[in-house]
């Protein structure tokens, strides 16, 4: 069965939807809870006093004071919060000082407190407890402490708290020290690298958390928090989620009962999020789309695959035959289509089985974050044509050089398509019908006038300033700086798309911010410079 | 020798007097040639000294991969106290039973190769010393003495026997790190060990001299070498072979009967 070629044509469109943030604080109550970021002096000066009275009562002690590591001079104290000889859960200051100045106040104290604070009960009798609930049996070294625990719903009460190990999860239990109910337990963190067979049964690692026994892609080991979730083909509560509709729990993570994963689209939406937040902290020593760790959210299946058939087009091209990032650090990956259904001639994967795919729709991200590139005309060119760039680069920092499935290469989109061809060439991007050259632009309106076309002209000259070469158009010769020194042309246009380019840059701008960045990066003159300059000429942008 | 407690130096200085110097002293023309006693005692302090060193080869389950290392300890040696007892069932033959129990706690050198949380085939190089590690050997031998006199006051013997070792090793298992993100370094933080137990059978050599202040005290001091050999292996981690006993040299109280 073959579908339209058209279909093919909207492949990789960028959709924002624009989303109402989803309330994703957690339900804890507030009441005498108060937060503390003291910088302005007043406040600064009102803290220092509250914190001396309060070690005076005995309300605050010092846990331990760390010099600064990054700012000599600085050091930080931290106190935890005491009611009555007993340490407050959650209760904490921290305070930076130089030459016995504070500088900072940042943390939460709890006012208002009042529990009995004679327990019930002793420490080994809540250790009975916990062996009770769990089988295991602390050692004396690990019997529980008591502390004042704040409750979720307001309150507080004294408990003893137990961190237990058991055959399958990792939990922290708060037993009341006058009743030895269970106040609150919760599964503490337990990070964990899985192994999964990637869309194209390449095995890798994942990290992933176990949590009440089961395996989940949510990624503890890097410094954002980076989940993939397994819509399970529910188109409705994908749009849902997407609205700010619902909100994901814990039974909507990808997950694996061996943490030796299946389900291979999950395994390289959640690998390759993680492999590009690396590329990015790496190669630029950038954080994350927003350069503060914003989290990352990869959601799989979106519709089931067999369905495919009774789809209107829409649904299609949008959850089928692409992949988008949707705002605020979520990516949607298409489910491809059945291995015995063809469209535009080719065979699709899974969407999130691309490398070059999954860093180009988080870079979409990281434009969001900086430069906010316009997606329409010639900003939303380049604003795709950025994407492909370093999707390209992402495949080129992990994978061999070389052509087939797997291998770092100029195609995009290469690996989710049978037979191997991709859907846009930045060394050739005429072979998919798109200008290699400002002179044979697209001018239309479709497509928002042609973002998805005109990219080709900024990837051609990225690739004709890495490895030189002649542009077929304009016939002029371009000396790249060879492909061991193409973390240098990936700087320059990362510093240009992020931090140099308006959002309604031109061809014209992205050229001379380049070549700025690369006189800034590399010196005037340098073979960089010329690179740049010459790959911009070649493809008819002055 | 440095590993040798100071409280056992006059020990091996008692006995190496004992074997040396009054040794030299010429044979008393009373010297009787038959030894006219029932049985001995001798009760040493000293140490071991050439106990051989051993390499393990560690591999433990890390990130989806096997880490794999090793942990060395260039030699062995140790504190080591002795007692042996005999009685003479034939001219100067005597049969008895010798115990020594050795316990040494040497730095080792432990060198591992950690698999990448996020990668596979890139390993991290840490390396490190591991302390704390102790190995105690117990040594049972049937002990045949042959005991010359060489004065009045002096004698020396000379015995062999087969040995039954016991030995506990800390052997290390997993080696404990530090990473941070984005992983590719770590830095060595200590190990996991486990005590392995093992019981094998060896031989044992020495010689005793001894001076004697009265009819039935006196000091003496002893050389011996014993040897066995087996391998270790921790619950799920590699054999290692290792060579127990060696030679020791001590220094205490004798008593004849
Ligand atoms: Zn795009």
């Amino acid at each position: 069965m073959r579908l339209g070629s058209r279909a093919v044509c909207w492949l990789l469109m960028l959709t924002i939807v624009g989303l109402a943030a989803p309330g994703r604080l957690s339900a804890q109550g507030t009441a005498g809870r108060r937060t503390v970021a003291a910088v302005a002096d007043r406040d600064v000066r009102d803290w220092d006093s509250q914190i001396t009275r309060m070690e005076r009562s005995d309300e605050l002690r010092v846990r331990r004071t760390d010099e600064d590591g990054l700012v000599p001079g600085r050091t930080h104290e931290r106190f935890d919060q005491y009611y009555d000889g007993i340490r407050v859960v959650g209760g904490e200051l921290v305070r930076q000082l130089e030459k016995g100045q504070t500088l900072s106040v940042f943390g939460t104290v709890y006012a208002g407190i009042s529990v009995d604070s004679e327990p019930a009960m002793r420490a080994e009798d809540a250790a009975d407890i916990v062996a009770e609930l769990t089988g295991v049996t602390l050692p004396a070294a690990r019997v529980p402490d008591l502390v004042v625990l704040p409750r979720d719903d307001g309150g507080y009460a004294l408990t003893y708290r137990a961190r237990v190990m058991t055959a399958s999860d990792l939990i922290i239990y708060y037993i009341d020290a006058q009743t030895g109910d269970v106040v609150l337990q919760y599964s503490d963190l337990e990070t964990t690298v899985g192994t999964g067979k990637g869309v194209l049964d390449d095995t890798k690692k994942v990290s992933t958390t176990l949590k009440n026994g089961t395996y989940i892609a949510s990624d503890k080991l890097r410094p954002p928090n980076i989940n993939t979730y397994d819509m399970k083909g529910s188109l409705t509560r994908t749009n849902q989620y997407l609205n700010g509709q619902i909100l994901l729990g814990d039974s909507d993570f990808a997950s694996d009962s061996d943490d030796d994963w299946t389900d291979q689209a999950a395994v390289d939406a959640h690998a390759y999020a993680g492999w590009t937040y690396d590329y990015y902290y790496k190669r630029f020593n950038r954080q994350g789309l927003n350069n503060r760790n914003l989290a990352m959210t990869s959601l799989v299946h979106p519709v089931k695959r067999e369905e495919w058939a009774s789809q209107p087009s829409s649904v299609l091209n949008l959850y089928y035959l692409n992949a988008f990032y949707a705002g605020d650090g979520v990516m949607v990956y298409g489910e491809g289509l059945p291995p015995n259904v063809t469209a535009g001639g080719m065979k699709w994967n899974y969407f999130s089985g691309a490398l070059d795919v999954v860093a180009h729709e988080l870079t979409h991200g990281v434009t969001d974050y900086t430069s906010g590139l316009i997606y329409r005309n010639e900003s939303g060119a380049l604003n795709e044509a950025f994407s492909d760039i370093m999707g390209a680069s992402a495949e080129f920092y992990y994978q061999p050089l070389g052509n087939g499935y797997l291998k770092a290469d100029y195609l995009l989109g290469e690996d989710l398509t049978s037979p191997l061809s991709g859907f846009r060439s930045m060394a050739n991007p005429q072979a998919f019908g798109d200008p290699d050259h400002y002179s044979k632009r697209y001018l239309g309106s479709s497509d928002n006038g042609g973002v998805h076309t005109n990219s080709g002209i900024a990837n051609q000259a990225f690739y004709l300033a890495v490895e030189g070469g002649t542009n077929r158009t304009s016939g002029l010769a371009v000396t790249g700086v060879g492909s061991a020194n193409r973390d240098k042309i990936e700087k320059v246009f990362y510093r240009a798309f992020t931090q140099m380019l308006p959002a309604n840059a031109t061809f014209a701008i992205a050229r001379a911010a380049t070549i700025q960045a690369a006189r800034d990066l590399y010196g005037t003159g340098s073979d960089v410079d010329r690179a740049v300059t010459q790959a911009w000429t070649a493809v008819g942008v002055n | 020798m440095n590993n040798t407690p100071v409280i056992l130096r006059p020990l091996i200085l008692a006995g190496v007097l004992a074997m040396c110097g009054l040794a030299s002293a010429p044979a008393n023309a009373q010297t009787p040639s038959v030894w006219q006693g029932i049985g001995f005692i001798a009760v040493d302090g000293g140490a071991q000294v050439t106990s051989s060193g051993y390499t393990s080869n560690l591999t433990f389950p890390l990130h989806g991969e096997t880490a794999t290392g090793t942990a060395t300890s260039d030699a062995v040696s140790g504190a080591v106290f002795t007692a042996r007892g005999g009685i003479r069932i034939w001219k100067n033959l005597a049969l008895g039973a010798g115990v020594t129990v050795f316990s040494s706690t040497p730095d080792v050198a432990v060198e591992a190769s950690l698999p990448h949380p996020f990668f596979f085939n890139r390993p991290r190089e840490v390396s490190g010393t591991a302390s704390g590690l102790t190995r105690r050997e117990t040594m049972a031998a049937v002990e045949v003495s042959w005991l010359v006199p060489l004065s009045r006051r002096m004698d020396m013997s000379l015995f062999a026997g087969p040995a039954f070792f016991n030995v506990r090793q800390d052997m290390v298992t997993t080696v404990q790190f530090t990473e941070t993100y984005p992983y590719d370094t770590a830095t060595f933080a200590g190990v996991e060990s486990e005590e392995v137990s093992r019981s094998v059978t060896g031989f044992t050599v020495g010689a005793d001299v001894s001076y004697l202040f009265s009819k039935n005290f006196g000091l003496g001091g002893q050389f011996r070498f014993s040897r066995a050999s087996t391998t270790l292996t921790p619950s799920g981690g590699q054999s290692t072979a290792v060579d127990l006993g060696g030679a020791q040299v001590g220094g205490g109280i004798r008593i004849r009967f």
